[in-house]
């Protein structure tokens, strides 16, 4: 049954627990959702190994390199010519990278809190990669509703700490959506979004 | 004559095509639209005092504010549906009056606040007349 879940990246919960083998599973990331495109590096942040790509089509982007981006940082590997320069502002860069995915969107419980922060500690995985158990980082979100909107897709959270109101990504699974459709403002939710991730990217110039 | 003209259209037909090659073609991304955070506070029935977890709140909102030059701060109040509406207008316009005031005394250009209040208009969860409703008794903090 996860392995269906999974494979479309969302889980709509009603409350149910998944079976205890079901949580022990990775979320992974389907290859229906990878992208690649070409940019330039804005901002580079190695403390997070995080990234501002500049498409050129779409604006700009803040993604994190996975582990797998070996040529993020200087003196990583690199197959063609032993170790890698690091990746510097202005480069031009093909990138394959993974966008915003939902794993979970539902109405808060008990059960479903522990469901996301069990996925948040676990990360995901990308589909169809070797040696890619931890690189997908998730985060979640979660707090009152304060608006949901069907043509982005999106919904605008309280955050009950802090009161600060944040949109999540956009919503992009079937089962995602669908919960999105059962929201209403003043309704507790809880969701879990898998960070925009780079898996490689190859210096152009 | 006619071979001069000719050398001018060819000049310029050349220049049009100077003007297309694939640099000029792939114009700069537009920049990003200025962003915009909003919070909420939220309020005890019938008060306009700031809670100890709404003061944590403005004061997250005022660094914000502080750290974003020539930001704009709307700040408008809202109740519940309980009690008149008159009354209603007129408390949530001191909640937001209270919360403006806070600001202030975090540091937050005078200038750059605009106050509102709206009442029991714009409920955040739809309610029947006289319902007590913490959700809607609040104040949204929007810098742009």
């Amino acid at each position: 049954m996860l392995a269906g879940l999974s494979a479309v990246a969302g889980t709509a919960m009603v409350g149910a627990p998944l079976p205890l083998a079901a949580q022990q599973d990775k979320p992974v990331v389907g290859l229906r959702y990878q992208n690649f495109k070409r940019g330039t590096i804005h901002s580079l942040d190695p403390a997070t190994r995080g990234l501002v790509i500049v498409w050129e089509d779409l604006g700009r982007v803040k993604l994190k390199a996975a582990d797998l981006v070996i040529n993020y940082a200087p003196g990583g590997t690199k197959e063609t010519t032993g170790l890698a320069a690091g990746l510097k502002v202005g480069q031009i860069v093909d990138v394959q990278w993974y966008d915003y995915i939902d794993f979970l969107v539902a109405r808060t419980t008990p059960e479903i809190s522990a469901k996301a922060r069990a996925m948040v500690a676990s990360g995901a995985r990308a589909e169809g990669l070797p040696d890619s158990e931890q690189q997908i980082r998730l985060m979640e979100q979660s707090g009152m509703v304060v608006k949901t909107d069907p043509t982005t897709s999106t919904i605008d959270i309280v955050n009950p700490a802090s009161g600060e109101v944040l949109q999540t990504p956009q919503i992009r699974t079937e089962a995602g959506q669908a919960a999105l459709r059962t929201l209403k403002p003043g309704d507790p939710v809880t969701t879990v979004f898998s960070i925009q991730t780079a898996i490689k990217i190859t210096v152009v110039r | 004559m006619i071979r001069s003209l000719l050398a001018i259209v060819a000049i310029a037909f050349a220049v049009a095509a100077c003007d297309q090659s694939p640099q000029a073609a792939s114009p700069a991304p537009p920049p990003a639209p200025p962003p915009t955070k909003y919070w909420m506070v939220f309020f005890d029935l019938n008060s306009a005092a700031i809670t100890p977890k709404g003061a944590d709140t403005i004061a997250e909102a005022a660094n914000i504010a502080k750290g974003m030059p020539n930001s704009r701060v709307t700040v408008t109040g809202y109740t519940d549906t309980d009690g008149p509406p008159a009354y209603n207008m007129a408390l949530s316009l001191k909640r937001a009056n209270a919360v403006k005031d806070a600001l202030l005394a975090k540091g937050v250009s005078p200038a750059s606040i605009t106050v509102s209040g709206r009442g029991e208009e714009g409920l955040l969860v739809a309610t029947p007349d006289n319902v007590k409703m913490e959700s809607n008794r609040r104040v949204q903090i929007v810098i742009q």
